[in-house]
């Protein structure tokens, strides 16, 4: 309803200036453009061109040591070889796990995490200090640090789990093909996730009070209160939280590189690994490409799910 | 409002990747066209006397130093630039120093085939062929003739280090040679022989294991193996073929089966650092060697390098060097792994002449200056008793040990799979080997698999 009154009110109010325009108007107009020329130049270079070169090298094999004259069209050559990559297929599984998992993890401790901070008032800056510092630490220094926590000899984690619960065999961690991708799963999840508890708990405390009183007034528990009235108004803050998680999911690249490269095998890579992987050591800048406009066809495809469900399911 | 920025945010990872691609780009298409033409040009043989005519004007008119722009990340002193600029006063040599971590290739390769300002580009150890085949470097040939330098003569053993398909691209200026060290001490402490220098793979690991038994309650292990690709397959090459003579794979080759094995029995028992162990704990070489970690490495004549600079490895113990163990008695010594890495002049650069008066200099005058610095000099003319000398000096190893890192009888043998597809031969290999022996395939599983990726991409 309101968006068809405002463009109503949009025509409405075209219709009048088209009618006062007048030439100190046009002029000012020209001027505006002149002003918005420098960015533009630049979206057109930085942003444009390169979307658009990079869609069409996709198609072509180039080997970049050979100047432009080693571009070759080869068509759909390069998608038809992904199909049968090992590198990739295992890419795509693997970040398909990573972000089926690191998202519900990170947006549902997130949330959890928001919950406390904002009703227990105790030490509340210094407890949103701690959950916020790992997010603005470094990735890499961060990354440093969750290898040695998780040496598979001798490291802390292991020594706890083996002295303290009495675990015979504690995973290899960085080591083991099975528990690698956990590890840098468990990493991601405790490094990003002050970031979205800020974003939560600035909404949650926008939140009318009044509800809240009501609901107690009727004798709502807690747990209630938290998944039917928090939960429910906060619904477009945690889609936004989830598109963002979503898509910074799948661009997972620093952790993995520093830690494991992608090994054991192929069991920790990843698609943007699998880019770098192709465009720098093998020197595919063609077939790298493909693969980038196949993380971006995956990104774009889950972020328009994402968004149908929000218009679906938020009040 | 939320929209856009939700879509802002899918387009702005498709572009961060697209970026990446797009610097190499736009770069490319600057050089690209002007650079493949005057590539063209200097090979067609008059560049080199208009070069010489444009430096002798750029003299009489006074004009300002033409920059040579060297780029490195070993350089040993830069003294002798400056000495070379002083001497040259119509070049001024400016040396970029990158970081020596396994990006610095990546870095000089995006440099050349940018169209950057790069006129002088080392690339090491065995990295250079592909590049020589792929024309990012000028053709040296020019050069080498108008100046008459008879490349045998002058770098021996090491001048296929510098060409490609009968042609030069490159000067070799160092090399490096392996070699197994030895913690004289520790010995000593274990009362087991030094290594002799005509020894097997079996002396080898029966001295492993001894000096694994004695340094068991102190943490010390035997040797030490690293992790690069093939680094198991080191003694194995001297016997082992990558192809079978259809030009498949050959990983069943029972000399690489032995040295898979090997890797993995000293690993489980304890006699030198699982491979897990020193991917976990990124372990590096000279810093385990040095730091007593273990009692023999296969290591590089850049270990000696290491061993001068006493602030970032201060250790105190006796080091002895032995040739590498031969595969068995059928094998001829002396063996060591060897390779050289060389100075190119990449194809765009504006300043060929004068970059290559830069590298005659460095390679043909700096020898004593590079063996000061730890590394083999390649120019053999330069050879004497005293570049022994000056190589071992601050370093603990005897002059006879130094020695052997400069005997022209040593043969070559490698670890690297040279021949078709050799790069993707060996990161195949090197992904499932690691599996292998961090215990999670057996080794019929590995080999087949191995077997199998390989063949697909021979096939392609």
């Amino acid at each position: 309803m309101k968006k068809k009154l405002n463009k109503e009110f949009d025509k409405r109010l075209d219709k009048r200036m088209k009618k006062s325009l007048n030439k100190i108007q046009l002029r000012e107009e020209r001027a505006g453009y002149l002003f918005l020329l420098p960015s533009m130049i630049g979206t057109l270079i930085f942003i444009v061109i390169p979307i658009v070169m990079s869609l069409l090298l996709g198609f072509t094999e180039w080997n970049p040591m050979k100047g432009l004259a080693g571009v070759k069209w080869v068509a759909l050559a390069n998608f038809k070889e992904v199909i049968s990559d090992d590198r990739v297929l295992a890419a795509i599984h693997n970040n398909l796990v990573y972000s089926l998992s690191y998202v519900p993890l990170t947006i549902g401790i997130a949330l959890i995490l928001a919950a406390v901070l904002n009703r227990f008032v105790f030490c509340k800056i210094p407890l949103r200090m701690m959950i916020f510092m790992p997010y603005i630490s470094s990735l890499v220094s961060v990354a440093t640090v969750w290898m040695v926590l998780l040496y598979p000899d001798r490291g802390p984690v292991n020594a706890i789990l083996s002295s303290v619960f009495h675990i015979a065999n504690p995973p290899k961690w960085f080591i083991s093909s099975k528990w690698a991708l956990v590890g840098i799963i468990m990493m991601s999840v405790w490094h990003d996730v002050g970031y979205y508890v800020i974003i939560i708990l600035a909404n949650m405390q926008g939140l009318s009070r009044e509800v809240y009183e009501s609901a107690a007034v009727d004798g709502a528990s807690a747990v209630q209160t938290f998944f039917r009235i928090t939960v429910p108004m906060l619904g477009s803050t945690i889609f936004f939280c989830v598109t963002l998680a979503t898509i910074n999911s799948f661009k997972v690249f620093d952790q993995v590189n520093i830690i494991t490269e992608g090994g054991p095998g192929f069991s920790t890579t990843v698609l943007v690994q699998c880019i770098y992987y192709y465009a720098f050591k093998e020197y595919r800048i063609g077939y790298a490409a493909a693969v980038a406009i196949i993380l971006f066809l995956i990104i774009f495809v889950f972020s328009s799910i994402l968004q149908k469900l929000e218009e679906k399911l938020t009040y | 409002m939320k929209k856009s920025t939700k879509c802002g945010y899918g387009l702005m990872f498709a572009l961060a990747a697209s970026l990446m691609f797009a610097g190499c780009q736009s770069g490319d298409s600057s050089n690209g066209t002007s650079a493949v033409p005057s590539q063209e040009e200097s090979n067609q043989g008059t560049s080199a006397k208009t070069n010489t005519e444009e430096s002798q004007k750029a003299d009489s008119a006074k004009a300002e130093p033409v920059v040579i722009n060297y780029y490195e990340w070993d350089v040993p002193d830069e003294a002798f630039i400056e000495k070379f600029n002083e001497e040259n006063p119509d070049i001024q040599v400016v040396v970029h120093t990158i970081p020596a971590n396994g990006e610095r290739l990546t870095k000089l390769d995006i440099l050349a085939m940018s169209g950057g300002d790069m006129d002088v580009m080392p690339i090491s150890d065995g990295d250079q062929f592909t590049r020589f085949e792929s024309g990012m470097l000028a053709s040296l040939d020019e050069f080498i003739a108008r100046d008459g330098i008879d490349m045998e003569a002058s770098f021996g053993k090491y001048a296929v280090w510098g060409q490609s398909d009968g042609v030069y691209y490159g000067i070799p200026f160092r090399a490096t040679q392996t070699a197994i060290y030895y913690n004289k001490d520790m010995f000593d402490q274990a009362g087991v022989p030094y290594p002799s220098d005509d020894w097997t793979w079996d002396e080898y690991i029966e001295t492993a294991k001894k000096m694994a038994e004695w340094g068991k309650e102190q943490g010390i292990y035997g040797t030490y193996t690293h992790t690069y690709a093939n680094e198991w397959a080191t003694i194995a090459g001297q016997v082992g073929n990558w192809y079978t003579e259809d030009g498949k794979c050959n990983i069943k080759d029972p000399a690489w089966v032995r040295a898979l094995e090997v890797r993995k029995s000293l690993d489980d028992a304890g006699v030198q650092m699982p491979y897990g162990q020193i991917v976990a704990v990124k372990a590096v070489i000279n810093s385990s060697f040095l730091g007593g970690k273990e009692a023999m490495v296969h290591a590089g004549s850049w270990l000696v390098r290491d061993m001068k600079n006493k602030d970032k490895f201060p250790f105190d113990f006796n080091v002895g060097v032995a040739y590498l163990p031969r595969y068995d008695e059928s094998v001829e010594g002396p063996r060591a792994n060897y390779s050289a890495s060389v100075l190119g002049i990449p194809a765009n650069s504006k300043h060929k002449e004068e970059a290559w008066r830069f590298i005659r200099y460095y390679v043909e005058e700096c020898s004593s200056e590079i063996a000061k610095s730890g590394n083999l000099p390649t120019y053999l003319p330069a050879y004497d008793d005293n570049i022994v000398n000056i190589f071992v000096d601050g370093s603990p190893l005897a002059v006879e040990d130094g020695q052997k890192f400069f005997d022209s009888n040593v043969k070559l043998s490698t670890n690297k799979v040279i021949g078709n597809h050799g790069a993707e031969y060996m990161q195949i290999t090197k992904e499932e080997a690691e599996q292998y022996f961090n215990g999670e395939k057996s080794l019929e599983d590995t080999l087949d698999t191995i077997e199998k990726r390989v063949n697909e991409i021979l096939e392609k």
